[in-house]
């Protein structure tokens, strides 16, 4: 699995001080049953606790967190063709 | 279509069930850009969406600290002036939510101040002088050639004296194809930090990855996408 190094320059160093304490957001992931998206969502809600959505294949996104080690009340995983608000955005 | 995680996400954008979004990794650029514009667009049909990408180069002493933003990096072919003025505005706001200086903002060309003559080298100094009356605070220069915007010995050698010239860190391109072949060659030559596409001028930010990203960079562009929800909500 890949190592995360983050910071790694000021830059990045910078955007984990522009967002931290500023928790109370929604980010929403297209393609969150990519492994890659829930190895940064594990670290990346070690430095914001904004609520992260997972969208697709519920059961890949939990095999994915499950892999890595992820098990935050952050996640929500939503599988769009089977959301409760599925009709609400047609 | 709402099946679609794009559209999906698209929608919770709309309204308001997130506050920025994230796409790209495994969708492709036009996967994610058809529904952003569909479902939400800038939000005035008479503006228009572009991209943006920031570089970091170590050990440069240009820019700021070796950070610049380049923009279009991805969607508007070859801009005419109403096109060119809102990637330079929407610019402008990103680098605001990203730099920790201040923007300074050089319209790229193959003349410096009247050294060439030419259509796009007209249209940049009419979109200059329109960002200037929209947003007088706005620090821009052009028509600059690369080396004087970035470096201030060439600056001055050339016979440009403004805040900008020499001092640039946000830079507009004249079209996709000199952006795209820039932002490559300075992330391969010279080792650059790459962090794109940003995307500008949507009222929700949703940003798209490289299908072959690795972790960090969506870690970075989850961090750039609530930068710029930060940004906004202050403004």
């Amino acid at each position: 699995m890949d190592k995360i190094t983050f910071p790694a320059n000021k830059f990045e160093q910078f955007m984990v001080e522009s967002v931290k304490n500023y928790d109370d957001k929604t980010l929403v992931y297209v393609d969150g049953d990519d492994i890659r998206t829930a190895i940064a969502a594990a670290e990346f809600v070690k430095i914001n606790s904004s609520k992260l959505v997972l969208l697709g294949n519920k059961k890949t996104i939990e095999d994915n967190l499950i892999q890595i080690g992820l098990d935050s009340d952050n996640i929500e995983i939503v599988e769009p063709s089977k959301s409760d608000k599925f009709d609400y955005y047609q | 279509m709402v099946s679609k995680p794009n559209y999906y996400a698209s929608i919770m954008l709309k309204v308001g069930d997130a506050h920025g979004g994230v796409s790209g990794s495994l969708s492709s650029t036009q996967a994610m850009m058809r529904p952003l514009i569909q479902v939400m667009g800038t939000g005035d049909p008479k503006r228009y969406l572009s991209g943006a990408a920031i570089e970091i180069i170590p050990e440069s002493p240009y820019g700021l600290d070796g950070q610049f933003l380049f923009a279009d990096t991805a969607v508007i072919p070859d801009p005419d002036e109403t096109q060119m003025t809102d990637i330079v505005l929407f610019s402008y706001q990103t680098a605001k939510a990203l730099f920790k200086g201040e923007p300074k903002i050089a319209m790229l060309s193959y003349s410096t101040k009247g050294s060439a003559k030419g259509e796009k080298i007209d249209q940049i100094n009419r979109v200059i002088k329109k960002v200037r009356e929209i947003e007088p605070r706005i620090k821009i220069d052009g028509e600059l050639q690369f080396d004087a915007a970035v470096v201030p010995e060439v600056a001055i050698a050339k016979g440009v004296d403004s805040e900008v010239a020499g001092q640039a860190n946000v830079l507009i391109f004249p079209n996709l194809d000199a952006t795209n072949i820039c932002i490559k060659a300075v992330h391969r030559l010279a080792g650059s930090f790459y962090y794109g596409s940003i995307i500008q001028g949507s009222p929700v930010p949703f940003n798209d990855l490289s299908r072959g990203c690795a972790p960090v960079e969506v870690l970075s562009m989850s961090a750039i996408t609530l930068m710029q929800v930060k940004e906004m909500e202050n403004n």
